[in-house]
């Protein structure tokens, strides 16, 4: 959440619909934003989360039922390795949000268990413990918005959504002007997307093509710090240990039709480390690629059909 | 005279005489002891008789009560002995089963012994492929010990390969916020 932005559409797109369409995305993760935020002071979620564990139901965006509802599902579906509940775990390391109750070092260990969230209708929730919705938020936030842009534009080729690190496309998109002029039927072409380098040595490993779905990466590049014993921590929560996982990875990029299980798989396989994720991943069926801390790049075989350029692979110009 | 009577001598086994009558007319010694004489000899059988019979109701008196005696004790055996009977019939019932169960194991094995050789006369006929396997293996080897170490194989048309990165749209990575 609160991460830049960015709407790329086909040129035969008009102006003006293209400006509703960038309209139309902002005002979706704005509205995101107020209601699953846990670092704005005037969220929904922030409201909720000061409320929970008292009993009480708390009227909410329809958009923060969804969350909480889905984020109680992918707990369920990834065994509990997706878990919300970390938020005490979090502030311990040194990752507070807004504040939400006053220290007393609660256990998030203990307050897990249960359901994630008890929902009455209309659109009320309650909290049994405080969650983080980030990545599943963002993830959300792009499905929302995708579906905003798609409803604008029939008929035109696909738009690519992108937020944080993580995209959606809503279709392929359109062959470059003037490329191949011999071909009479130039057909839509995926789009080509670079896998980020947490090292920053070079361009990206490796580039994918996205013909329709989303992309995304659960990454400690930029979110690492020291804690108060100045031990290496980052914002990755093991919820078994309360302490960062991932052993072994630096980065974990995973391809789902929709953003937001693309979001949730991406932190699952992360939190397996790199002992476990190539098993996982693959039991699963899922397209991922993965940064080892020694600077490799692996993938699983369904990763491999979708990926076009690898830089280690690339031959070397004499 | 006297009321005591005297035995007269003579007279073996007399031993009762009424007495003849004090006021009776004083008989002679040897008339009396005729008397006496001819008085127990008539009386002698029917002693005799009572006797016999006597003798024989005792003893058939005596005889019934060892019957009984003997009928009770046999039936007091009989109760004794009936726990111990039935301890029998049931060690007997037990043996049969055991008996029989014998009769089933023996018949098991020798089905168990028939398949033993069925399946010993199976792994005799796969140790005998085996061995055919063997044999054509070790032609194989020696077979291949034969070809050639290097072949040259037709050219083949290269297709150039992709030396720059490709131009990307986008990139996937960590959250900027």
């Amino acid at each position: 959440m609160a991460s830049p932005i960015r709407l790329t559409l086909p040129a035969s797109v008009p102006g003006d619909l293209a400006s509703a369409a960038w309209t139309e995305v902002r005002a979706e993760f704005e509205a995101a934003e107020q209601a699953m935020s846990r670092f704005r002071e005037t969220s929904d979620l922030t409201a909720v989360n000061r409320a929970a564990g008292d009993g009480s139901f708390t009227a909410v965006d329809p958009r923060l039922r969804r969350a909480l509802v889905a984020a109680d599902r992918a707990r369920r579906v990834t065994g509990g390795r997706f878990e919300p509940r970390v938020i005490g775990d979090l502030e311990r390391l040194g990752y507070p949000g807004v504040p939400i109750a006053p220290s007393s070092g609660r256990s998030d260990a203990s307050a897990r268990g249960g359901r994630l969230v008890a929902v009455s209708r209309p659109a009320r929730v309650r909290l049994a413990a405080p969650v983080d919705l980030g990545g599943i938020g963002k993830g959300l936030a792009l499905r929302w918005a995708a579906e905003r842009v798609r409803r604008l534009l029939p008929g035109h080729a696909g738009a690519l959504l992108e937020a944080g690190g993580d995209l959606v496309a809503t279709g392929p998109r359109p062959p470059a002007p003037g490329a191949d002029r011999a071909e009479p039927d130039q057909r839509p072409v995926p789009w080509l997307v670079a896998i980020e380098d947490p090292f920053e040595r070079t361009g990206g490993p490796a580039v994918v093509a996205l013909a329709s779905g989303a992309l995304a990466t659960s990454s400690v590049r930029l979110r690492h710090w020291r804690d108060a014993s100045g031990t290496a921590v980052h914002h990755l929560v093991d919820p078994t240990t309360g302490r960062p996982g991932g052993e072994g990875l630096v980065a974990v990029t995973v391809a789902a039709a929709d953003p937001a299980w693309a979001e949730v798989r991406s932190k699952q396989l992360f939190l397996e480390g790199h002992r476990g994720i190539g098993g996982s991943a693959r039991a699963l069926g899922l397209a991922a690629w993965w940064i080892t801390e020694a600077g490799g790049l692996e993938m699983t075989p369904a990763a491999r059909q979708r990926t076009v350029w690898v830089e280690a692979e690339a031959p070397r110009s004499s | 005279m006297t009321d005591a009577l005297q035995r007269p001598a003579g007279l073996p086994g007399w031993d009762t005489l009424q007495r003849v009558g004090r006021y009776g007319r004083e008989a002679s010694a040897v008339e009396r002891a005729t008397d006496v004489r001819r008085s127990a000899e008539a009386r002698r059988p029917h002693h005799v008789g009572v006797l016999l019979g006597l003798s024989a109701g005792a003893y058939a008196v005596a005889l019934a009560g060892v019957t009984g005696l003997q009928s009770a004790t046999d039936q007091a055996t009989i109760a004794a002995r009936q726990p111990a009977m039935a301890t029998v019939e049931a060690a007997a019932a037990e043996h049969d089963r055991l008996e029989a169960e014998l009769a089933d194991t023996r018949a098991a094995l020798a089905g168990a012994g028939r398949d033993y050789e069925a399946q010993a006369a199976r792994v005799a006929d796969l140790q005998a492929r085996l061995e055919t396997l063997a044999s054509a293996v070790g032609s194989l080897e020696g077979a291949t010990l034969a070809l050639p170490t290097r072949l040259s194989l037709p050219s083949a048309p290269r297709v150039p390969a992709a030396v720059s990165r490709p131009a990307t749209q986008a990139f996937t990575g960590a959250s900027g916020g």
